[in-house]
């Protein structure tokens, strides 16, 4: 473990605090100037060399130049005990079990000073200190996998989480929870919608927008309605249950593969696009939209499929693009490519060479649409029967994300075009849908009162 | 009480005045600062949840806060709030005109400014503030500012911070606040206890809010500039008074805190008389707390007290229910004076009000009270002898929402339970121009944390430079500036304060007459706004060309008002607009012409004038003369007839 006595302090301010023998955390009196200010040195967040943090009595923080310092005298430590209380989780045994697994989201934290990052409280004590109210609910296990923020997600992790899912599956538990950071959540989601097949019990995902360090944080009530899923819903899916709205009122249950974090920072990011939510929580409540759901069931038996293959990529087309791109993607020997096309699923004549080439190579390659609603209708258009003709194949109303996720999984697993190929058209977890309903294409759904109310006033 | 009689009681009182400031925009985000008024166009609806602070430790106020279990709305509007205001977009940089204003006052306060800002989380978890904290900053520490002889007022701090929502409503467990206030900046002056007794209190909160309107960078109107006052007595406590919205109320209140922590000492006092200690009343769990429900008592019969929760008959079966709750050793205490016409009974019925949220008044009837309403002395003996109540015990009945009763219950015991103590931390709420209620437990540090969603700011010297150029003259110097010219107090009070100082500095610098100048934006534009005339949109370019014109003759001083108007109604600059009235002044010899004319006219006026009543005479001269020739050579002419 690094040394933290002079935690994030640089340049002048580092060698003022080294010269006078004065560590973060020590109470201490600053002459600076005509004043004399007393309070604890705190830890300092990278980016400045010069001055000095001091958290006063009052609770107030100031910085304080280091050349402008007479003289500190320290007055001994006191270091933060920054802990949220840890109490013993009460076992009931009429309630279902459920078991969380951490990956290093926010859904219940505190503040690193250095970096002002949040750092995740996760044992079930800590989360019974934080948020008594799931001890009502369900008995809960706790499991931490890995402490990596979200965009840190990848194969590894996917693979590791699903081999624990399956674990506890077969442990019996009831449903099973997902802490995630936010920003990669759907990708997650995604891959474990086709690594897991069959669960008997719901795959609940979850995180916050707002992390639980702030009074409005979103982080209590989406735990609450993860868990509330996970031991009591009737759908046994994977799911990402966020805020429905921005207002604390319910979660939407979204389908692993049809959902997208559209907001950076809304609580309500989490949207279901091209269709309607499966379902939302509401105090406990579940109400369901969707009928084909996958039902609970009592046995422990589950089918995983954790394989991946690393080099494949996304292809976001823009108007100008340089077939140099794909050339070079080729020539760097990538085996598969999800190309997120303008409109129905187009792109311009320049890239047909590279595309006829990366054909004839044996790389295999989608398309799917940027518009992120709708199909790819690649028949309309001559550009879209051209790249037919070159061996694109079109992926229906698959989100360019959810086609990356599948195709890395696919071709852990097949590797021959045409198997590949049914294996990617033909939806395991609704990853495409044989129709759009018409209440599908709402941006603003779960933002404005419910969907329905919303298509009932404003169309 | 006497001042000396407050000095005499170890009276301390602080402030901590908050002052919006006039900007273009919000502190943290680019929405326009502006009220509404019309209806909102969206709600949502938030909880709060207390949350550890950077030392690891939960803050008193924020667990009290959360035990009222709220549901706090939030109005909000497309067109002037954003996404920010509703806690769904980290903040935008700090506006850097209101971290400029706000250094000027704290420049003008003799203060030092910190090396870097760093933006701490206060937090509110009463719902004023949608994130549930509340943006704020120290910018400057220990200031001076000159009072009188041997004394100055003792800055301890200047921060600047955004503004919280204002609240529209709050009844029971449901509160709305409108977000428009929310994210306005403001500073908030804190100074030292420097007053020894009421009438300085209101001198201090007088001489820094009228020093922070000289800069004329100030917000005004109501609720612009709020003051929280801190009071003390030797023996008691420091309790806070938010929100005291006039300097008039300072003294009644800072008094009437006064004398309710002495009373608070008194009880005190007794308490330890009587033999009797807090020991005996546990509030871990409340085992030693004895209360029941007594609604049976009372079942059946309409009983007027409880008619703000029973509708009609009180019924044993319903969501309403009356419990009593036992405070033993305190008989004749609940009733004790606190201030003015508050009793110690009503110290208890803040606690139920604000926790329990049982907010309709009253909610709380005592063993010490004359039976009333309804309530009978056999009810309260039959109350007595289910609680087992001794004869120095006394009782509370408490009455609203079953599932409030509880808590409620639980608020008057660890009241009672702090006369052992005197004086409790609180901060208290202003009901009346001198009376206070209970508000919420006086939170301390443990409520603050970094920001980490944006940067420290580095104070730099070239902000500094602009911020010392635009340093406000006292406005005391000013004061005795204005004496010397002969503009009367109520004049100079409206002057110095207003957004017009600048004109009348810029003026009499000029040359101009600084009566004429004073009694023109002060009164001629009240008049003159009063008739409808945009005075206000007249720029402070022309009022100025316009005041030189009289110094240098152009026209008379007696005109001002007239062009004014004019300029005012027609948008005209000060030549055309005399250009347009035609009150180039005229020679001595057309005047002397026109008056003689006017009293050979007025034979009876003029002998009225000779002896001695020269108003009627002068009156239809002015009335010919006035704006073209000056009215004292006027006089001199009527007089030499």
């Amino acid at each position: 473990m690094a040394d933290d006595t002079y935690q994030g302090y640089s340049g002048p301010a580092l060698e003022l605090l080294k010269r006078e023998n004065i560590a973060v955390w020590d109470r201490i009196t600053v002459t600076a100037g005509e004043e004399e200010i007393e309070g604890v040195l705190l830890p300092r967040s990278a980016g400045d060399d010069d001055h000095l943090v001091l958290k006063m009595i009052t609770g107030y923080n100031i910085g304080i130049t280091a050349g402008n310092v007479i003289s500190i005298k320290s007055d001994g430590s006191r270091k933060a005990n920054y802990k949220i209380p840890e109490k013993e989780f009460p076992f009931d045994p009429k309630k279902p079990n459920v078991t969380i697994l951490g990956t290093g989201g926010t859904i219940a934290s505190r503040l690193d000073y250095r970096t002002g990052a949040v750092i995740p409280a996760f044992t079930p004590g800590e989360l019974f200190g934080a948020v008594p109210e799931l001890a009502d609910i369900a008995n809960i296990n706790t499991k931490k996998l890995f402490g990596v923020f979200s965009e840190n997600m990848g194969p590894h992790q996917w693979k590791v989480l699903a081999e624990h899912i399956k674990k506890e599956i077969e442990s019996g538990v009831k449903g099973i929870c997902i802490g995630h950071g936010t920003d990669t959540m759907h990708y997650t989601a995604a891959v474990l919608s086709f690594m897991v097949q069959g669960s008997p019990v719901p795959i609940v995902m979850v995180g916050s927008q707002r992390s639980s360090d702030r009074p409005s944080s979103d982080a209590a009530r989406t735990l609450i309605g993860s868990v509330n899923t996970a031991a009591y819903s009737d759908a046994a899916e994977v799911m990402v249950c966020m805020f429905g709205t921005t207002s604390d009122r319910f979660c939407y249950l979204h389908r692993g593969t049809r959902v997208r974090k559209m907001h950076s920072s809304y609580r309500n990011t989490f949207k279901t696009l091209g269709d309607v939510p499966l379902g939302k929580v509401e105090d406990g409540k579940f109400t369901y939209y969707k009928k084909d759901i996958k039902r609970r069931r009592d046995d422990r038996e589950v089918e995983i499929y954790p394989h991946w293959e690393d080099r494949i990529a996304i292809l976001y087309y823009y108007p100008n693009m340089d077939p140099d791109i794909l050339e070079s993607m080729i020539d760097k020997g990538y085996k598969g490519i999800i190309i997120a096309g303008t409109g129905l699923g187009h792109v311009n004549k320049p890239l047909y060479d590279p595309i006829q080439r990366a054909h004839e190579e044996g790389i295999h390659m989608y398309m799917s649409v940027q518009t992120l609603f709708g199909y790819t209708q690649m028949f309309v258009y001559d550009t879209g029967r051209d790249l037919l003709s070159r061996g694109v194949v079109p992926l229906g109303n698959m989100l360019p994300e959810v086609a990356y996720c599948k195709l890395g999984w696919a071709l852990g697993h097949v590797q021959e075009a045409e198997p590949l190929n049914k294996l990617m058209v033909e939806p395991i977890a609704h990853e495409i849908t044989p129709r759009e309903p018409y209440n599908g294409f709402v941006m603003g759904q779960g933002g404005m009162g419910a969907v329905e109310e919303f298509l009932a006033e404003y169309n | 009480m006497q001042d000396k009689d407050f000095e005499k009681l170890g009276f301390k009182c602080g402030l901590e005045i908050h002052q919006q400031l006039q900007t273009d925009r919000k502190l943290f985000c680019r929405c326009p600062p502006v009220y509404r008024n019309d209806p909102p166009h969206y709600t949502i609806i938030r909880h709060m949840r207390p949350t550890l602070s950077e030392m690891g430790t939960y803050d008193g106020t924020a667990l009290m806060e959360f035990k009222t279990k709220k549901n706090v709305t939030y109005e909000f509007y497309g067109d002037t709030n954003c996404s920010y205001e509703i806690d769904d977009t980290p903040p935008f940089e700090m506006d850097e005109k209101a971290l400029e204003i706000s250094l000027i006052i704290a420049r003008s306060m003799g203060c030092h400014q910190v090396d870097e800002v760093h933006v701490s989380r206060k937090q509110y978890l009463d719902g004023t503030i949608p994130t549930g904290f509340q943006r704020t900053a120290i910018i400057s520490l220990k200031g001076k500012v000159p009072w009188k002889k041997g004394k100055d007022i003792n800055i301890r701090q200047i921060s600047i911070e955004e503004d919280a929502c204002r609240e529209i409503k709050d009844e029971g467990h449901e509160v709305t606040f409108r977000t428009d206030r929310l994210s306005i900046p403001l500073v908030e002056v804190v100074t030292e206890p420097d007053a020894k007794n009421p009438t300085e209190a209101g001198e201090m909160a007088k001489r820094l809010g009228w020093l922070m309107r000289s800069t004329s960078q100030v917000r005004r109107g109501s609720g612009a500039t709020r003051q929280d006052v801190n009071v003390s007595v030797e023996g008691g406590q420091r309790v806070e008074i938010k929100g005291v919205p006039s300097l008039k109320m300072i003294p009644t209140i800072t008094a009437g805190e006064g004398i309710r922590q002495h009373n608070l000492l008194k009880i005190k006092g007794e308490l330890e008389k009587r033999g009797l200690s807090p020991d005996s009343m546990e509030v871990e769990d409340f085992k030693t707390m004895v209360h029941l429900d007594v609604t049976s008592i009372f079942a059946g019969r309409k009983v007027d007290m409880f008619s703000n929760w029973f509708e009609g008959k009180v019924k044993k079966r319903s969501g309403h229910k009356v419990y009593a709750v036992l405070i033993p050793g305190f008989k004749g205490l609940i009733s004790h004076t606190t201030h003015y016409d508050q009793k110690f009974i009503d110290e208890l019925s803040g606690r139920v009000r604000v926790i329990a949220c049982v907010d309709r008044l009253p909610n709380l009837f005592s063993s010490d009270d004359e039976p009333a309403r309804g309530i009978s002395k056999e009810d309260l003996k039959a109350v007595g002898k289910e609680l087992g109540a001794k004869k120095d015990d006394a009782f509370i009945l408490v009455w609203g929402p079953k599932e409030d009763m509880e808590t409620a219950c639980q608020e008057i015991y660890l009241r009672a339970r702090e006369a052992f103590q005197g004086v409790p931390n609180e901060t208290r709420q202003r009901i009346s121009d001198h009376t206070t209620s209970f508000e919420r437990i006086l939170p301390g540090p443990d409520r603050m944390y970094p920001d980490t969603d944006r940067p420290p700011i580095v104070i730099t010297p070239e902000l500094m430079e602009r911020v010392d150029a635009q340093l406000p003259q006292p406005w005391w110097e000013m004061w005795e500036e204005m004496r010397k010219a002969s503009i009367p107090d109520h004049v100079m009070a409206k002057l110095v304060v207003s957004q017009e100082l600048s004109i009348y500095k810029q003026a009499v610098a000029g040359g101009a007459d600084p009566r004429l100048v004073a009694f023109t934006l002060v009164e001629a534009f009240r008049h003159l706004s009063r008739k409808g005339v945009n005075v206000k949109a007249i720029p402070g370019q022309s009022l100025v060309f316009l005041f030189n014109e009289v110094s240098r003759g152009v026209i008379f001083k007696d005109a001002v008002k007239r062009v004014l108007e004019l300029m005012g109604r027609e948008s005209l600059d000060p030549v055309r607009a005399i250009e347009k009235l035609h009150i180039r002044p005229i020679t001595e010899k057309r005047a002397e012409k026109s008056i003689r004319g006017i009293a050979r006219k007025n034979p009876d006026l003029l002998e009225m004038f000779k002896e001695g009543r020269e108003g009627p005479l002068m009156g239809a001269v002015m009335k010919t003369l006035n704006g073209y020739f000056s009215g004292s050579r006027a006089y001199d002419i009527v007089k030499s007839l």
